[in-house]
């Protein structure tokens, strides 16, 4: 299984190096090399961040355009889904968080949703990869979750308070349990970063493995099962950094 | 029905006893040349995919049996069975994850 790119990955890659040289992969040590040029020298960008840009492009012109667009009184079709899309989401926050939640919180949840939904969408096209099948994108939208529901919870209680909530109900085995409570939280950007990469990436390979051996109609069925995976994931990670942002603020009846 | 599962799991498992004939023989014969890391991977996901594929058929048989007896309740049943479900899902991928690592040793 060779290595995959996307159409944007030769020309921009050239063209940077074309403006800026080659990257100075000399200058670092080896690994803070392979860290920012994982492709070595011939590559500035990897693939997964051009892809990301590239969608980010893409919401940039489009969300703009349909707010502007906006008719309260006669919604079009374009408009109807995603007032859907945004009503669904919104329901999600306020089942998972409580009843009026979605005021603070859709934003972020909706922006995970609908980015990871896209970003595993461009799985399904022959000229493009899934930013999500690169385990940097990954992590890094599980350390904006993790970041943000750990900051909510220190908004909410103070930090004293946030942190006493790792101790567990009994004082007697505080320190037992503050330790497990630590390594399920750090665990939790472990889980959601593995869940959505291992899907997304494991699905484009298994298409890729059956695109090589059978062109035409044998990928199908795994190119469906690819749409459902990619809202279902999206859907996930909406739903389980909601359900932690509800579990660092709550305020449990005492 | 649990009885069942358990002993389908058990058969599952038993099935994959004649792996450790092969290992046997080709620690005889291969000596420095056994491949024990693409053994380990076949023999991990293969328990891993049984285990999981088994605990998402009983979600599922669940599922179906609670929304059966009160369809009212369906739409939030089936919330809670994708939930479940994509959580047992994301163990099997934790154990293919070991098997990309291993695999090559």
């Amino acid at each position: 299984m060779g290595e995959h790119h996307s159409i944007l990955y030769g020309p921009i890659n050239a063209l940077l190096i074309r403006l800026l040289g080659e990257p100075p992969v000399e200058k670092l040590s080896p690994g803070m090399a392979a860290f920012f040029f994982p492709d070595g020298k011939e590559t500035w960008i990897p693939d997964a961040a051009i892809m990301t840009l590239l969608l980010l492009l893409i919401f940039a012109i489009f969300f703009p355009w349909l707010a502007k667009r906006y008719d309260r009184e006669k919604p079009g079709k374009l408009q109807s889904f995603f007032e859907m899309l945004v009503s669904g989401l919104r329901g999600l926050v306020d089942d998972a968080i409580g009843d009026g939640a979605h005021r603070q919180y859709l934003p972020i949840i909706g922006a995970l949703a609908v980015f990871i939904g896209c970003a595993n969408l461009f799985g399904l096209f022959f000229f493009l990869q899934p930013p999500t099948g690169s385990l940097s994108t990954t992590v890094a939208l599980a350390v904006v979750s993790f970041v943000y529901f750990n900051v909510q919870g220190v908004r909410e209680h103070g930090l004293f308070k946030y942190l006493g909530h790792f101790a567990g109900p009994m004082l007697a085995i505080a320190p037992l349990f503050f330790v497990i409570e630590i390594i399920g939280t750090f665990a939790r950007i472990l889980s959601l970063s593995l869940r959505l990469f291992m899907n997304i990436y494991g699905e484009h390979a298994t298409t890729g493995v059956f695109s090589s051996l059978v062109p035409i109609v044998v990928p199908w069925p795994m190119m469906a099962l690819g749409i459902f995976t990619a809202f279902l994931q999206a859907y996930v990670f909406a739903l389980l950094s909601a359900v932690y942002i509800q579990g660092a603020t709550a305020h449990e009846a005492h | 029905m649990r009885k069942k599962s358990i002993l389908l799991f058990a058969l599952t498992l038993a099935l994959a006893v004649p792996a450790f004939a092969q290992e046997n023989a080709a620690a005889g014969a291969g000596g420095g040349g056994v491949k024990w890391g693409v053994i380990g991977a076949a023999f991990l996901l293969g328990v891993a995919a049984a285990a999981g594929a088994t605990a998402q058929g009983r979600a599922t048989a669940a599922a179906s049996e609670g929304i059966s007896r009160n369809p009212g309740a369906a739409k939030d049943i089936r919330g809670l069975t994708l939930l479940g479900l994509v959580l047992i899902e994301s163990l099997v991928l934790y154990a293919l994850l070991i098997c990309f690592l291993v695999y090559g040793k």
